[in-house]
């Protein structure tokens, strides 16, 4: 039972870092219809600019998140107008393949730039364990569910109670309707853009500082995994986003803890694979219905 | 100059020529009809009028502080801007957000506060979103839909539906208001309570409403000017007492001899 309680702790730590990631796939999503398989790139970039501003401007958690926020925001603004908002019109699969096309850029700019090693990570905030009963939680984990639960009541928000959040919400349902509003399409997607790539800042550095290291590749399985938790939550879909990040955070420390790590990665990708077949509209998705 | 001028207005898709060479003229505060049979080239116009279609030639300029100005090459959202608002022949609300918040993005459009203000909950957010909020329940208070403002747009009835849609195109403030099909599968009884409402715009509102309806006795009742288009020209303009005795017009609709 406390390994249990234990691993239901280490689950939701993991599964806040997917959650904070599978937001921006289906907000990207949910507005542009377009998977954005740089999207783990961002986080591994993200992750780096907190090395590099923790290490050189010795600042603390805070600043660092913030400034890693602010400059993968600007980043994803400009991966969009670079290269998807020439596309818009082309057919989904281009703008897809140019998707995974931005990914292996980042990476091996990044490998170029910065060197494939890994490196460790500053530790900024000392990382003290909590013993309540006979478990225990570590500060880090408590820092990464806090910061996490912030950062979408921030989201929350923006996307219901501001005027850029109500219009990215009608461009999600009639994108022409709101045009006709008055409402600037190109705004709204830099905003989506700038909202995902944000959070997905956060979650780079908060993941730096929780398995202290970092290297140019670390955003390519988290990525598809953040990709997976998108899909079994329902992708375009906010809640499900938050839902299927933490659904699959546990399901991957429950599969360590219990049975075999060796097959984690094997059963998340299952996952994939098994809400594809029986329900592709995933949890929180209704069945697409045909526009008349 | 008039409100709105058209001038040899061309639409090819490939090569058919879906509106050819149409002219047409908008005054202020008048209500005048577009009608046609099926596959005129009325909707389409409709697009080409706000910018969803771009046009292969012709001209369409808009009166702006007494300046003629040309919305060829703007965007479907500046041409909202400048005061063109529509409604859609199958309805298009942003059916899971609530009726008020429908009416709300029409107006965040020309007020409201930035992002910025928003996020910081500064003093301008409240005034600005109060008085939004304000604003647009007195709209909806209007059209009878105050008492269903938390409901979800697509859970309302059809005829409530037709008149959200007609509000939310109202809360953006425009000069021009295109009605396409707003009587579409309503019953003789909705038709005429949305008669009276299509007046009532013109006059509260002082706007010019132009109106594509096949359903002539709306169509009749309170046009001033009709437009009939076939094969994507203008076949025929007046009055309705013109158009009735219009022998093109009736060839049009009942076939010729």
């Amino acid at each position: 039972m406390e390994n249990l309680i234990q691993q239901l702790i280490n689950g939701l730590s993991l599964g806040s870092i997917y959650a904070l990631l599978a937001l921006g796939y289906t907000m990207v999503y949910g507005i542009i219809k377009l998977i954005n398989f740089a999207h783990g790139e961002i986080y591994m970039i993200g992750a780096f600019v907190g090395y590099y501003v923790i290490n050189y401007l010795g600042v603390g958690l805070i600043p660092a998140l913030l400034l890693s926020m602010s400059f993968t925001a600007v980043l994803g603004v400009i991966i969009e107008r670079v290269a998807y908002k020439p596309l818009r019109k082309s057919s989904r699969i281009a703008a897809l393949i140019t998707a995974i096309g931005v990914s292996y850029l980042l990476q091996n700019g990044m490998i170029y730039f910065v060197g494939p090693e890994v490196r460790s990570f500053p530790q900024v905030v000392e990382n003290s364990l909590y013993t309540i009963g006979s478990f225990q939680v570590s500060k880090m984990q408590v820092l990464i569910i806090v910061t996490t639960f912030i950062l979408m009541a921030g989201l929350q928000f923006i996307i219901q109670k501001t005027k850029m959040g109500k219009a990215m919400r009608a461009v999600s349902i009639d994108s022409q309707a709101a045009e006709l509003m008055g409402i600037n399409p190109d705004l709204v997607i830099s905003f989506t853009f700038f909202l995902g790539s944000a959070l997905a800042g956060a979650a780079g550095v908060l993941v730096g500082m929780y398995y202290n290291s970092i290297n140019p590749m670390m955003g390519y399985a988290p990525g598809l995994k953040a990709f997976i938790a998108a899909v079994l939550g329902g992708i375009g879909i906010v809640p499900g986003a938050v839902l299927g990040g933490f659904a699959i955070g546990l399901i991957e420390v429950l599969i360590s803890g219990y049975g075999n790590s060796m097959v984690r990665d094997a059963v998340v990708y299952g996952i994939l694979i098994v809400i594809l077949l029986v329900r592709p509209s995933g949890i929180l998705g209704k069945h697409a219905k045909e526009k008349v | 100059m008039s409100l709105l001028e058209v001038k040899n207005l061309t639409k090819n898709f490939g090569g058919l020529a879906a509106i050819s060479r149409v002219n047409l003229k908008l005054e202020e505060n008048e209500l005048v009809g577009l009608i046609g049979p099926n596959g005129a080239g009325k909707t389409t116009l409709f697009n080409l009028l706000t910018g969803v279609y771009i046009p292969s030639s012709g001209s369409i300029e808009l009166k702006q502080k007494d300046v003629p100005l040309s919305l060829i090459g703007k965007q479907t959202s500046q041409i909202a801007g400048f005061g063109i608002a529509r409604t859609f022949q199958n309805i298009r609300l942003f059916k899971d957000l609530t009726v008020l918040e429908n009416v709300l993005i029409g107006l965040h459009n020309s007020r409201g506060a930035n992002t910025f203000s928003s996020l910081f909950r500064t003093k301008h957010f409240f005034d600005s979103e109060e008085l939004m909020h304000k604003e647009a329940r007195e709209l909806l208070a209007l059209f009878d839909l105050e008492s269903k403002e938390e409901y979800v747009a697509k859970n309302l009835p059809y005829g409530d539906q037709r008149r959200l849609e007609i509000v939310r195109a109202l809360a953006t403030r425009p000069k021009i208001l295109f009605l396409d099909e707003p009587a579409a599968g309503m019953n003789p009884q909705e038709s005429a309570d949305l008669t009276k409402l299509i007046l009532r715009i013109q006059n509260e509102f002082k706007l010019t409403v132009v109106l594509i309806e096949h359903d002539m006795s709306v169509v009749m009742n309170v046009c001033e000017r009709i437009y009939v288009l076939e094969h994507g020209r203008v076949l025929a303009q007046g009055t309705p007492q013109e158009i009735r005795k219009n022998k093109e017009v009736i060839r049009a609709y009942l076939g010729g001899e």
